[in-house]
C-alpha cells in the first residue's frame, strides 16, 4: 500500500471511528440542563463532508510534517467540544463539518482547522466576521490574513484557519496554506454579488455577509453590507436579498413602516418610484430602494453618499 | 461621628451583611468588611520586552490586592485555595486568550506567603488540555510557584445542587467542593456570543457536562453560577485583553495592552469594570446585568469608590 492510500486508509477509520464515537456520546445520560433538547448523529452528508475534508491534505505533507495526532471531526452540534462559545456564531453561519488535527513539522507544531460552511456565501460570511480592516492580508484563496503565528483564508466553500509555534513557524504555515489551497482547487472568487456592488470610496475589506437580524432588522436578513466614506464620514450600503421581487418590496414597506414609527419617512422620487428617504435618531438619514429581489438601503447617508445608492441601483443585475 | 466616617462605617455593614450570604468560599465577615472591595493597578507605560512585561504582570497583580488589603485579608493559615485561571485555549500569552501566566503565578505566591497549604491551579480546557496548559505557560510557572497544577479528570466531575433559577443541578468539579477558598483569575476578553469573557464566565471552568446548553440562557446560568461558587477574590488579568474574536482569539492584531489588573471582592462590579477596558458598557454585558439584579454585586463598580494605583 502507498504512503498516500495508507495515509487515506487511516483517515477513514478515523471518520468511521468519529461516527461510532458520537452515536456513544448521544447515547449517554447528559447532565441536566436548563432547556431541553440533544445533540443530533452525525448524518450521511456530515460522513461524506469529513472525508472529503480528509482528502484535501496533499501527501507528503508540507514542510515534512507528520501527524501528532488522529484528525477530529464537529459537527455544528458538537463544535462547542472544541471552541466553546466560539461556536455559535459558526453554527449561525451553517457550519458542516469541521476538520482539526495537529501536527508537527520538525520544530514547528501546527495547527489546521477546516470549516465546511456548505456555501462560498456562508463560507464568505463566517471569514468577513472575523477579519479586520486592519489585517495584513494575503493573496490566497478568495482572501486570507496573515499574522505571526496564524494564516487564515477563504476558498470556495472552506475557510481554513491555521495556527503554528515554533521557529520559522511562519514560513511553515505559508507553505502548509498554499499547498492547501491547491488541493481545495475550484473557485477562487468572492461572493458573486460583491463585485457588482460600486468600487469608489469603499472601504477594503469592510464587506460582510449577515444571515441574522442585520443591522438590527430581523425581516432584512441575508443581507450583504459595504461601508462607504465620503468627505469624511462613513456610511454603509446594505443590500437585502430577497427570494423574489415580491418579497424585497414587502422589505422595502417594512421597513418604510419602521421609519414611520421611530422618525420621519417619505418619497425619494429621485431614486425611482416607491423609494423612500427615512431618518430617526438612532439610525440617522437613510435612503432606500429595491430592485428585483433586492433592497438597497444606504445608512447614515447625506447629499453626497447618496450616489452610492444611485450607482449600486445601476450596477446591479 | 463625622461624615465620611460615617459612610465608611454604613458601607463597612454592608458589605459584612453582604459576607454573610455565604458562598462556600466566602471569607469571614470581619474580613470582608476590613477593607476596599475593588482595586484598580496600572501601569503608566507599556513595557516591551517579554522580560518587561512579565515584570509588569508580577507588581501589577501584588499592588491590585494589596490595594484590598493584602492577600492576609483571604486567605488564612493552611487553606487550601484553588486559582481558576483561563486556560482554555491552546494560545500562547501574547496572543490574550489565557491569562497571563505572571499574574497566575504571583497569586499563588501571594497565597503561600499568606500561609496557605496548598494551592491548586486549574481549569477544564476547551482545547486539548495538555497543549493548554503548556502553551499558555500556566502550568511551568504556576508549578515554579509551588502550585499543583494538573489537568483535570473527567471522572471527578459530580452532580452538584446548584439550587439556581434555571440550573438546578450541574456537573462539577469535585476537588473544587472541596478546598476553602477560591480565587477566580480571568482575562479581560471580547466574546462573539456574550461580548465580553470575564469573571463570571471564567467560572464555567469548574463545570463539565455539555457547556454549550449554558449558552442557550447564558444570562441566567452564569448568575446561577456566580451565585453558587462566590469566590473569595477576584483578580482580573487586562494586562493584555483580547478586543475581537473572542474567546478563541489567535490574532496579535486584535491584542490591545491595558497594563491592568484588578482585584476585588464584589464579583459584578469587577466584571463591570473589565467590560469598560473593552469600550463597553456594564449594562450590555447580559449575565453581568443578571447578577446585578440578583443582587450577587453591583454594576455601578465607581460606587465601591476603587483604590487606584498608578505605577510609573
Amino acid at each position: 500500500m502507498s504512503h498516500a492510500s495508507r495515509y487515506h486508509f487511516i483517515h477513514s477509520i478515523f471518520i468511521f471511528i468519529f461516527v461510532l464515537a458520537s452515536a456513544v456520546a448521544m447515547a449517554q445520560d447528559s447532565p441536566e440542563s436548563p432547556t431541553a433538547g440533544g445533540t443530533s448523529r452525525p448524518t450521511a452528508s456530515e460522513v461524506t463532508a469529513s472525508q472529503q475534508l480528509v482528502k484535501l491534505f496533499p501527501s507528503p505533507l508540507p514542510a515534512q510534517a507528520v501527524a501528532t495526532a488522529p484528525p477530529s471531526f464537529y459537527s455544528a452540534d458538537t463544535l462547542y467540544l472544541y471552541m466553546d462559545g466560539g461556536a455559535d456564531i459558526y453554527a449561525l453561519y451553517n457550519v458542516q463539518v469541521v476538520l482539526h488535527q495537529e501536527f508537527r513539522a520538525k520544530e514547528v507544531d501546527v495547527t489546521v482547522d477546516i470549516f465546511d460552511m456548505g456555501t462560498l456565501e456562508n463560507a464568505f460570511g463566517i471569514y468577513a466576521s472575523e477579519r479586520s480592516p486592519n489585517y495584513d492580508f494575503i493573496s490566497i484563496g478568495a482572501e486570507g490574513y496573515r499574522n505571526q503565528g496564524i494564516l487564515n483564508f477563504l476558498q470556495g466553500r472552506y475557510y481554513v484557519k491555521f495556527a503554528a509555534f515554533g521557529p520559522k513557524a511562519d514560513a511553515v504555515l505559508d507553505q502548509f496554506a498554499r499547498e492547501l489551497s491547491a488541493r481545495i482547487g475550484g473557485e477562487r472568487g468572492l461572493p458573486a454579488l460583491l463585485q457588482q456592488l460600486p468600487t469608489a470610496n469603499r472601504r477594503p475589506h469592510s464587506e460582510q455577509y449577515l444571515l441574522k437580524d442585520p443591522l438590527g432588522h430581523s425581516f432584512l436578513g441575508p443581507a450583504y453590507l459595504a461601508i462607504y466614506a465620503s468627505n469624511g464620514k462613513d456610511s454603509t450600503l446594505l443590500i437585502s436579498v430577497g427570494a423574489n421581487e415580491a418579497e424585497a418590496g414587502e422589505r422595502l414597506r417594512q421597513l418604510s413602516e419602521h421609519f414611520r414609527k421611530t422618525g420621519r419617512c417619505e418619497g425619494a422620487p429621485e431614486l425611482g418610484n416607491g423609494a423612500i428617504r427615512a431618518n430617526n435618531s438612532f439610525e440617522g438619514n437613510v435612503l432606500a430602494q429595491s430592485k428585483g429581489r433586492y433592497l438597497l438601503v444606504l445608512f447614515s447617508a447625506d447629499n453626497s453618499s447618496g450616489a452610492v445608492l444611485a450607482n449600486a441601483l445601476k450596477q446591479l443585475r | 461621628m463625622s461624615d465620611f466616617s460615617r459612610r465608611e462605617f454604613l458601607a463597612a455593614c454592608a458589605a459584612a451583611g453582604a459576607a454573610l450570604k455565604l458562598g462556600p468560599f466566602a471569607m469571614d465577615a470581619l474580613a470582608a468588611a476590613s477593607g476596599p472591595g475593588l482595586s484598580i493597578a496600572r501601569f503608566k507605560t507599556s513595557p516591551q520586552s517579554p522580560e518587561a512585561i512579565a515584570d509588569e504582570a508580577r507588581r501589577l497583580t501584588r499592588e491590585a490586592v494589596n490595594g484590598l488589603g493584602g492577600m492576609g485579608r483571604f486567605i488564612n493559615r493552611g487553606d487550601t485555595v484553588w486559582v481558576k485561571p483561563n486556560i482554555g485555549w491552546n494560545r500562547q500569552p501574547e496572543q490574550a486568550a489565557t491569562t497571563n501566566p505572571d499574574v497566575v503565578a504571583t497569586v499563588v505566591a501571594l497565597c503561600y506567603e499568606a500561609g496557605a497549604r496548598k494551592v491548586i491551579v486549574s481549569d477544564n480546557s476547551c482545547n486539548t488540555a495538555t497543549a493548554c496548559f503548556a502553551r499558555s505557560g500556566i502550568q511551568q510557572a504556576s508549578q515554579k510557584a509551588g502550585a499543583d497544577c494538573f489537568i483535570l479528570d473527567e471522572r471527578r466531575f459530580r452532580k452538584t445542587a446548584v439550587n439556581g433559577k434555571v440550573l438546578n443541578s450541574w456537573d462539577v468539579y469535585g476537588d473544587v467542593l472541596g478546598v476553602n477558598k477560591l480565587i477566580n483569575v480571568p482575562i479581560v476578553k471580547h466574546h462573539g456570543l456574550c461580548k465580553a469573557t470575564l469573571g463570571m464566565k471564567n467560572l464555567m471552568g469548574v463545570v463539565g457536562g455539555q457547556r454549550n446548553r449554558f449558552h442557550q440562557d447564558l444570562n441566567n446560568t452564569l448568575a446561577d453560577l456566580a451565585a453558587f461558587l462566590r469566590p473569595t477574590l477576584v483578580v482580573m488579568d487586562a494586562v493584555r485583553v483580547l478586543t475581537a474574536n473572542g474567546p478563541v482569539g489567535g490574532n496579535l492584531a486584535d491584542v490591545k495592552r491595558c497594563d491592568t489588573v484588578a482585584a476585588g471582592t464584589d464579583q459584578v462590579a469587577i466584571d463591570a469594570f473589565g467590560a469598560t477596558l473593552l469600550g463597553l458598557k456594564p449594562q450590555e454585558i447580559g449575565y453581568v446585568v443578571e447578577a446585578h439584579n440578583r443582587r450577587l454585586g453591583t454594576m455601578d463598580f465607581e460606587s465601591l469608590r476603587p483604590r487606584r494605583i498608578e505605577i510609573a
